[in-house]
């Protein structure tokens, strides 16, 4: 039997997470695994915190298994329930939401305890941050941010596809980021805003070779079995580049091409650029919670100007590249 | 073919987002969207509430469209019964009020070529999950 407190006698922790403060009331491994993921989120908001309490524990039994009428995850399904939402994993993981109370409770079966097999942990704690950040009016974005001069530019591309390799290259010219992967987003008055969350970079070590600065990469731990990215806190690299707000005035669909080392640029019309935003966040199938997610994107993507940017390889070796691309934020 | 007769409606997982050109719908089952001009999405927002194709085609000759356009109203019913995103009702057709369109044109409506994603790799990250 593995010793992890019940949640009424485990110790609590805070964490600032955007807009919200995740009282996490769990003990042991599952404490150290919640806190680790919760830590990542290093960016202060400066606006009152709504409360969302966490409370993770050994499992009592079994978990009912969630069909997904809600979101279908690779390794997690989502329910609607009466008063919130209810997710079960494959490796028999649960979370149920408490809405009225503001209030989420993970149960983890002790096999997985044993054998400190929490990744899973990470699904559920995305579900848990990504609805408190829903229910607090923001839409979270699976895109990368870089602002200078009133410019700001929200860059899309897939999981490998170049987001932090073209943020690393702007921040060293002057530009600061909202962030590389992690965003939110809301529009208000019908401006939209975008607001950072982490300042952390997911670095590949081969990113040594244009950014010197970045030193040996590969001695740090990978952050997950499916990546060679390390992740690394940018601002110590290069003080002075996080940006915690920003108005978007443009997209940038990024594309990776082989066979040449130049940058092609092509201005997007108003349906690439809401197609290449509805693809950069998830949409759960709840008609009630996926509204509002496609309103703030349609009224986003109806005020900003977009180009996909074709990038040869080899093209960040010159600087070049770094005009053509500055260029086309700024002159759409 | 469709017919005059019956009442149809927007299925509840049809989520509907009011530009100011027109509209997207979203069908949540399928993960396609569908764009609309501002001619087509007067005529579709008549479903929402449910409405006889009849009505529709009634209100869009009062809202001054000529019959030459009849063709692409009804390419635009056609695509909405077919693509399921309205469905027969159970009521009686009495169409809704809706305003007309600023100036009409030919209405349109467009399909998104890629669903979006059905299968995402967590709640954050939209990605396709890796194969493990």
């Amino acid at each position: 039997m593995i010793a992890e407190a019940s949640t009424s006698e485990a110790p609590v922790e805070s964490f600032a997470c955007g807009p919200l403060a995740i009282q996490l009331h769990a003990s042991g491994v599952l404490r150290a695994k919640l806190a680790e993921t919760l830590g990542l989120y290093d960016v202060r908001w400066d606006v009152p915190l709504i409360p969302v309490d966490v409370r993770a524990a050994r499992a009592q039994g079994p978990a009912a298994i969630a069909t997904g009428t809600n979101l279908l995850c690779g390794r997690m399904n989502v329910d609607v329930l009466a008063d919130g939402l209810y997710a079960s994993t494959v490796s028999g993981c649960s979370a149920r939401q408490c809405a009225s109370e503001g209030s989420w409770n993970i149960e983890v079966p002790d096999a997985l305890i044993a054998a400190r097999k929490l990744e899973e942990l990470e699904d559920i704690l995305s579900l848990v941050l990504t609805e408190g950040w829903r229910a607090a009016g923001w839409v979270p974005l699976h895109a990368a941010a870089v602002e200078r001069d009133g410019r700001c530019a929200i860059v899309c591309a897939p999981t490998g596809g170049g987001k932090t390799t073209l943020t690393a290259s702007l921040v060293r010219t002057g530009w600061r980021t909202l962030g590389d992967d992690k965003l939110l987003l809301r529009v208000q008055n019908r401006e939209p805003e975008l607001a950072a969350l982490l300042h952390t970079f997911n670095l590949h070590p081969r990113t040594r070779q244009w950014f010197p600065e970045v030193g040996p990469l590969e001695r740090l731990p990978r952050y997950s079995a499916w990546t060679d990215k390390r992740k690394v806190r940018a601002t110590a690299i290069w003080p002075g580049i996080g940006a915690l707000r920003a108005r978007p005035t443009r997209l940038i669909l990024l594309e990776r091409c082989a066979g040449h080392s130049q940058v092609r640029a092509r201005a997007l019309t108003r349906s690439e650029i809401l197609d290449a935003l509805l693809r950069q966040t998830v949409i759960p199938r709840d008609p009630r919670r996926a509204a509002p997610i496609v309103r703030t994107i349609a009224a986003t993507a109806g005020g900003i100007g977009g180009v996909r940017l074709e990038i040869g390889t080899g093209a960040y070796a010159g600087g070049a590249a770094l005009a053509s691309i500055e260029r086309a934020i700024g002159e759409l | 073919m469709l017919t005059n007769e019956g009442c149809y409606a927007f299925r509840d997982d049809v989520v509907s987002t009011v530009l100011d050109d027109g509209a997207i719908l979203l069908d949540l089952e399928t993960k396609f969207f569908y764009e609309l001009d501002a001619t087509g999405w007067a005529l579709a927002a008549m479903f929402e509430n449910g409405a006889s194709i009849q009505s529709v085609l009634e209100r869009s000759r009062e809202w001054g469209a000529p019959s030459g356009d009849e063709p692409a109203i009804r390419a635009v019913i056609d695509t909405l019964v077919a693509e399921k995103l309205i469905v027969p009702g159970s009521e009686a057709a009495v169409a809704p009020e809706v305003d007309a369109p600023a100036a009409w044109t030919s209405p349109s409506i467009i399909k998104q070529e890629q669903p979006l994603q059905q299968i995402m790799m967590s709640a954050f990250d939209p990605s396709v999950p890796l194969l493990e």
